[in-house]
């Protein structure tokens, strides 16, 4: 009993860790994503938080800022991207790098990698240097690129796009999260068939990044995190933060010594919040403050202005207590009434998140995406490749109707695509060159239900002639098997019968292949 | 020049920083609001509800 009692005493889980693992859960409240090998599709994914947390993580329940952020620039010069600027800001400003610290999923993963055991490399000019790399990310990569897609790309054949490229390029999160935890799914044979280089490469900057997270502390944070960088440029400004109090402080450096980051002092735009310096300050003069308020740390007012006494009490109270490790004896945080409103607001926080893992994963709450089973009781109808889809009729934009029926004789092609679809606005061209290639061949593009624009005002500044239509009801995308994954594209022979139905963009030798093939 | 003890003092903000800080945040929301009224929050949905096949490697 002695000995697990000075086990636990020893792995116990710091205050700071069980706050990283809580945002990481109620970030990620819906379980049942992975059991299900689908993303969660209810309205709060339209509410970013804090951490970098991929959306098309099955599990998770909000939206990624980062992601959400290239998205809005990729899209800007028709929307200012208001809400992704606003929140950004308003996150930076009240929690700086608290939020590497306490609330990112991945930094949390980091930090539980940089604990297998290994040689562990110390931070260093070289590392310092490195720090300064993911401004660069972010400058090129978040902004830079989306921006440059958005608007000045017109020249290209496909016109402006939606280009997220630090989540395309880079990021290992969306790797992780998104990736892994999909395509390992059995139900997801048609995402694993659209592998190739690009996951390729995105897969060996994930390992890469892992692996160095084993032997660097948070290397990902420190060296290319373009949210960190983000919010690091706040630091100064935010409301919380670690701080000292320069009437204890003897400047002794013990802080720098003992900070596994690349601060300069402490609370700058390095510092995640760690608290590592916190406990080990002999003057306790360093705290995790919101505003007044010491939220970690020796209490305010406390022996102010009378360092050498503080010295003098060999460290009572806060020394020693390491990271975030809660309330050691002879703080003021220590005592009763503090004692008593901490359990209340661990209470409270795990009542939320048992409302929310409830909420999350009961089957009421979430919005279905449509049936990927055709409806037809006939075995012959169907959009699986083999069967005759069924007949359908949708209005064009130019004010023609489009009825399947009326193709019989012709290959039919049908492409679910939309504006904030890079892939499918870049491949567009491929299927007018076909249709113009083909005569004889119906093309129809039909713009997926999930609507963030005027389409008919997107294409006016485009010199598209195919058919364009909106499945507005989604009743199409439900006819046709499609998942939430765009683009989308079947191809049906002469007869009507489906020859092609896949999620994934479509080169034209793949068009050619298909057409060449339809009896 | 103390290593430890530079600007970022416990609480000696400067009254210029908290009116800085309080004026961005007052940006900061009033961006938010406009945000969702120009549908930025319904166009951050519709990309988080389909799944971001260039953001797990796909395609």
């Amino acid at each position: 009993m002695d000995r697990l009692r000075a086990w636990w005493s020893a792995h116990r889980p710091t205050t700071r860790r069980l706050i990283q693992l809580y945002a990481a859960m109620l970030s990620n409240a819906h379980l049942t994503g992975f059991f299900r090998g689908e993303i969660y599709r209810g309205k709060t994914k339209g509410l970013c938080v804090p951490g970098l947390n991929c959306y098309s993580c099955p599990a998770a329940v909000g939206a990624c800022p980062l992601g959400t952020l290239q998205n809005a620039l990729s899209a800007s010069a028709r929307k200012p991207a208001f809400y992704a600027v606003g929140v950004l800001l308003l996150f930076g400003l009240l929690l700086g790098r608290v939020i590497c610290g306490f609330l990112c999923p991945f930094g949390l993963i980091q930090e539980l990698l940089h604990k297998i055991p290994s040689p562990k490399l110390k931070k260093s000019r070289a590392t310092r240097a490195l720090s300064w790399l993911k401004y660069l990310v972010l400058l090129v990569f978040v902004a830079a690129l989306p921006l440059y897609f958005a608007f000045g790309a017109v020249s290209l054949s496909y016109g402006a796009i939606s280009l997220p490229a630090f989540c395309k390029y880079l990021c290992p999160a969306g790797t992780l999260e998104g990736a892994v935890a999909l395509l390992l799914h059995p139900a997801n044979g048609a995402l694993r068939a659209m592998l190739g280089p690009l996951f390729a490469s995105k897969l060996t900057i994930l390992l890469l990044v892992l692996a160095a997270c084993v032997f660097i502390y948070r290397a990902f944070c420190r060296f290319l995190c373009p949210l960190g960088a983000l919010y690091s440029l706040m630091s100064r400004l935010a409301l919380l933060g670690v701080r000292i109090d320069p009437a204890r402080c003897t400047d002794c450096g013990l802080c720098l010594r003992v900070c596994p980051v690349d601060i300069r002092r402490v609370g700058d735009r390095e510092c995640v919040a760690c608290g590592k310096c916190i406990g080990k300050c002999p003057e306790a003069a360093i705290s995790l403050r919101a505003g007044k308020i010491v939220l970690q740390g020796p209490a305010a007012g406390a022996v102010k202005g009378r360092p050498s006494e503080a010295a003098g009490k060999s460290a009572p109270a806060c020394r020693g207590g390491g990271p975030a490790s809660g309330p050691v004896e002879g703080c003021a945080a220590t005592t009763g009434p503090v004692r008593r409103r901490r359990l209340l607001a661990w209470v409270l926080a795990l009542a939320l998140l048992a409302g929310a893992l409830a909420w999350f994963n009961l089957p009421a709450s979430e919005e279905t995406g449509p049936p990927t089973e055709s409806a037809s009781q006939d075995e012959a109808l169907g959009n699986a490749v083999g069967q005759t889809l069924p007949d359908f009729t949708l209005k064009t934009l130019d004010g023609e109707t489009f009825t399947l029926s009326a193709q019989r004789g012709k290959p039919v092609v049908l492409n679910l695509w939309a504006t904030w679809c890079g892939p499918c606005v870049k491949e567009l061209p491929y299927f007018e060159a076909f249709a113009a290639a083909h005569p004889d061949a119906a093309v129809l593009a039909v713009h997926g239900p999930m609507i963030t624009e005027d389409v008919s005002a997107w294409l006016a500044g485009t010199a598209y002639r195919l058919p364009f239509a909106v499945d507005e009801d989604g009743s199409l995308s439900a006819l046709l098997g499609a998942s939430n994954v765009l683009p989308h594209t079947v191809v049906l022979d002469r007869s009507g019968v489906v020859l092609y139905n896949a999620p994934g963009a479509v080169t034209p030798e793949q068009l050619e292949a298909l057409y060449q093939s339809a009896p | 020049m103390k290593r430890g003890t530079e600007a970022g003092a416990a609480e000696g903000c400067p009254r210029s920083l908290r009116l800085l800080r309080w004026g961005l945040l007052a940006l900061a929301l009033g961006l938010i609001v406009l945000g969702v009224l120009n549908g930025g929050l319904g166009d951050a949905c519709v990309k988080a509800v389909n799944i971001c096949a260039e953001c797990i490697g796909l395609g």
